[in-house]
């Protein structure tokens, strides 16, 4: 207790405030401009907090974290390009809100369910760090392999009208993660040589390609372009939420914001399976299923609370164990060493009252972010009134840019527009293209953890039911099966009748 | 028609200038360098040669009158950035760091058709830093040295936690267990955090890392040190008992060293100013702290030392693979 009050008063300073809002700002802006990244912004802001002491420097990076996360659903909502991957199952929904004339509301619920979530699991790390830090040690190997099969069972979910089309696009996500060097013998795969295929291809540089240049060129055709609303119908929106609504979306954002933390502790997964995840299980428990992927608000909610639930319980293992759980806090870890901490289980008994400030911190950095993005957001929802022959040349610019920007390469580049290319005529041809970007964030994970397992247990499958946590996530994996293969047969039969009458 | 051709042109002349700019004109030994000098980390930011880079470079202007600019370009560990380097003319005021990851391991594992450049390609000046690898053991083994490992591991196959297969640590894992005559199963870990963290509980039985990244683990309790990959140990509070492989009468050592680099040709007068200003700023009081804290050594080496350790590790890699 004297930790936390000592690390409270640490915390109150108006220079701690300062650099946290900045971050927040920064965060906002990078997280919702498409091509630019959280990362990219870390990196940028980095040598800045080199002279700043290790409270300052984490809130103002933790400011970015945070606010990135939300700020990536701007984008996904108003132009149908999420700014982040995690960002894409909010862009199922917000996307069509926002066509409806929603935007406002929309970016409403994104902004008050990030915040939700990015305070509950900010509090998770403050009280229960070390209960969920011996929970995440139970975890290994085979368990994460078998969370990232149960992500995989997700592609179902967001396959669109036809589940073998989905499975189709999901297996050209799980090939292309496969183009690069071998996770567990480091032989090549697929490089033909070329040096910049080595390590595969990243993932914003997909995301990229995917949905915003996609997009550009899907609204290349004049009849297909966006009937933007005026700013007139903009201005008559007031963007509230019912009690009712309040009332409906209160058990998706809790069950997403518990998806969200226990996503968040296990390293390597991040945001966008936490996000896809919350959304395929909020569908499954909805009473109203038939409105996801038409502008549902539990959709939204479960997408954004889950992603900034990430947040709080990534710094667990980072904290606790000095596991950084995403690319944006592996650079925090550097953060955290050049101020002379070094992660791991004795940082809370060196530096407790220091850990205490951060952790109480992220509370008022979810805070903060609500307040600017209350404002940030009438400005953002100005965006889609901008006429498409202006908006359009601005995304590519930033889209060009930020493939760029990941490596400083023109291949990169180019990556990007053979992406575009190949979901345009997915798109065509009536195939998702988000079991793709499902396919390149869980193939390598999946792989890496189940090629490890069979390793440590010298090729028995055994070691995938040796503790509760596995047997427990097993059960889970038949359930999501079961459910998926009963809607299919419902579906079919629906459609039998329907031809009957 | 005119109003489609419009954007398109300012589309073209924005992407442009977006990607418009060069590397620098090379200049004259006299007068290098006339601009500000580039460092290239060819690895991942917020790792160790990204942290040493950007605390470094600040003291640019003071010892070389230029502003060092820490950068960063990622690929293939490092190889992207390596291979882009050669555009570079002799006299470059763009530097690059490299290391034995490049220049022993890479040319001589799979994929390594795909390389373009060969240490020859550079001309070594500094070595920024060594950092010693450490072998951790699951402290509920109770191994503390090389002799209870070896009774330990008689006719079991052990399991070495390691981040990534073809990384330094791999080999120095391979190199000792031949020289102790123990099998072992190499388990790569995407970091090595997590490599750490599995042997930490139980996962696997020991892991490779830097002493800096199981520092924390080893204060707990959680992980045992076994042996430090050196000559002799190595002298800070943590590590300070154990002993270094070559102390145990074993070649099975090399440490992991980050040597910057210019472009072959680069004239030896530009090198030195290079080498010297850095030689002043291994000097200073904060940099020597901020080293102590990371748990790396200032080991400045010379050329001719840098030529041996990129050999001595290619005969250590050519002997394991």
């Amino acid at each position: 207790m004297e930790l936390f009050i000592e690390g409270f008063s640490q915390l109150l300073n108006f220079q701690n405030f300062l650099f946290m809002n900045i971050g927040v700002l920064l965060g906002m802006i990078f997280g919702a401009i498409p091509g630019l990244t959280v990362i990219l912004c870390i990196v940028l802001f980095l040598p800045f907090t080199y002279s700043l002491g290790p409270i300052q420097s984490f809130m103002f990076l933790l400011g970015i974290y945070c606010a990135g996360g939300y700020g990536g659903s701007i984008s996904a909502i108003l132009i149908r390009t999420p700014g982040t991957p995690h960002a894409t199952a909010t862009m199922l929904d917000g996307y069509p809100m926002s066509r409806r004339g929603e935007s406002k509301k929309a970016l409403n619920i994104a902004l008050q369910a990030s915040t939700f979530g990015g305070i509950l699991s900010a509090i998770t790390l403050l009280f229960f760090a070390p209960q969920v830090g011996k929970f995440a040690q139970q975890m290994g190997t085979p368990e994460y392999f078998l969370v990232c099969a149960f992500g995989l069972t997700i592609i179902a979910g967001v396959s669109g009208k036809s589940l073998v089309h989905g499975l189709i696009s999901g297996a050209l996500g799980l090939f292309i993660a496969t183009i690069g060097l071998d996770p567990m013998t480091s032989n090549t795969r697929f490089i033909f040589n070329n040096i910049n295929l080595y390590s595969g291809f990243d993932l914003v540089i997909c995301l990229i390609g995917l949905f915003a240049l996609s997009e550009v060129l899907g609204k290349s055709k004049r009849s297909e372009q966006l009937h933007a609303p005026s700013l007139a119908s903009l201005r008559s929106e007031s963007g509230r939420i019912s009690k009712a609504e309040y009332k409906r979306i209160a058990r998706p954002a809790i069950i997403s914001t518990i998806i969200g933390v226990i996503v968040g502790i296990i390293p390597g997964t991040g945001a966008s399976m936490a996000s896809f995840v919350s959304y395929d299980r909020a569908k499954q428990m909805s009473k109203k299923p038939e409105e996801f992927g038409n502008g549902s608000i539990e959709g939204i909610v479960a997408a954004e609370t889950a992603n900034n639930a990430v947040t709080g319980a990534t710094l667990i293992p980072l904290l606790t164990l000095g596991i950084p759980g995403d690319g944006a806090v592996a650079i925090m870890l550097g953060a955290l060493m050049i101020n002379g901490l070094t992660p791991g289980p004795k940082l809370f008994v060196d530096h407790g009252v220091t850990m205490y400030a951060i952790m109480i911190g992220l509370i008022f950095v979810n805070g903060f972010m609500y307040l600017q993005g209350r404002y940030l957001t009438r400005l953002f929802a100005k965006v889609i009134a901008i006429p498409t022959s202006i908006l359009t040349p601005i995304i590519v610019i930033f889209c060009f840019a930020g493939a760029f920007s990941v490596k400083n390469s023109m291949f990169d580049v180019s990556v990007a527009l053979v992406f575009a290319a190949v979901a345009y005529i997915l798109t065509k041809l009536n195939f998702s293209t988000i079991p793709v970007l499902l396919g390149l964030v869980l193939g390598p994970i999946t792989e890496e953890n189940f090629r490890r397992a069979l390793i440590l247990s010298d090729g028995s499958w055994g070691i995938f039911i040796d503790s509760p946590i596995s047997i427990g996530l097993l059960i889970l994996i038949v359930f999501a099966l079961a459910i998926i293969i009963r809607g299919k047969i419902n579906e079919n039969k629906q459609g039998l009748s329907h031809a009957q009458a | 028609m005119k109003k489609l051709l419009l954007v398109f042109c300012v589309l073209i002349l924005s992407v442009s200038g977006v990607f418009a700019g060069g590397s620098p004109q090379p200049a004259s030994a006299n007068d290098w360098p006339q601009g500000p000098v580039t460092v290239i980390t060819p690895w991942a930011v917020g790792g160790v040669a990204d942290i040493v880079n950007r605390k470094t470079s600040t003291y640019g202007a003071e010892v070389l009158g230029q502003p060092i600019l820490a950068t960063n370009e990622l690929g293939a560990g490092g190889n992207v950035a390596l291979t882009n380097f050669l555009k570079n003319g002799p006299n470059s005021t763009n530097l690059i760091f490299g290391g034995e990851g490049a220049f022993s391991i890479a040319p001589n594992v799979d994929g390594s058709e795909a390389l373009q450049f060969t240490y020859g390609d550079y001309e070594p000046i500094i070595n920024l830093y060594s950092s010693i690898f450490v072998m951790t053991a699951d402290a509920s083994l109770g191994i503390t040295d090389l002799e209870s490992l070896r009774t330990y591991g008689q006719g079991k196959r052990l399991k070495v936690a390691v981040n990534g297969i073809a990384g330094s640590e791999a080999f120095l894992a391979k190199a000792l267990f031949g020289e102790l005559g123990l099998e072992l199963d190499l388990i790569s870990y995407n970091g090595a955090n997590l490599a750490l963290d599995a042997a930490a509980k139980g996962e696997t039985s020991f892991a490779i890392s830097h002493q800096s990244q199981a520092a924390g683990s080893v204060s707990a309790g959680t992980l045992t040190p076994v042996v430090v990959f050196d000559e002799t140990g190595v002298n800070n509070d943590i590590f300070k008992n154990v002993k270094g492989v070559g102390e145990y009468g074993y070649a099975a050592y090399f440490r992991n060293r980050c040597f910057i680099l210019a472009r072959k040709g680069t004239d030896p007068a530009v090198i030195d100013k290079v080498r010297n200003a850095y030689l002043q700023i291994l000097a200073k009081p904060d940099i020597v702290e901020f080293y102590s804290t990371l748990m790396i050594e200032v080991d400045p080496l010379t050329p001719s030392d840098m030529d041996r350790h990129v050999e001595l590790v290619t005969d250590i890699v050519l002997g394991n693979l």
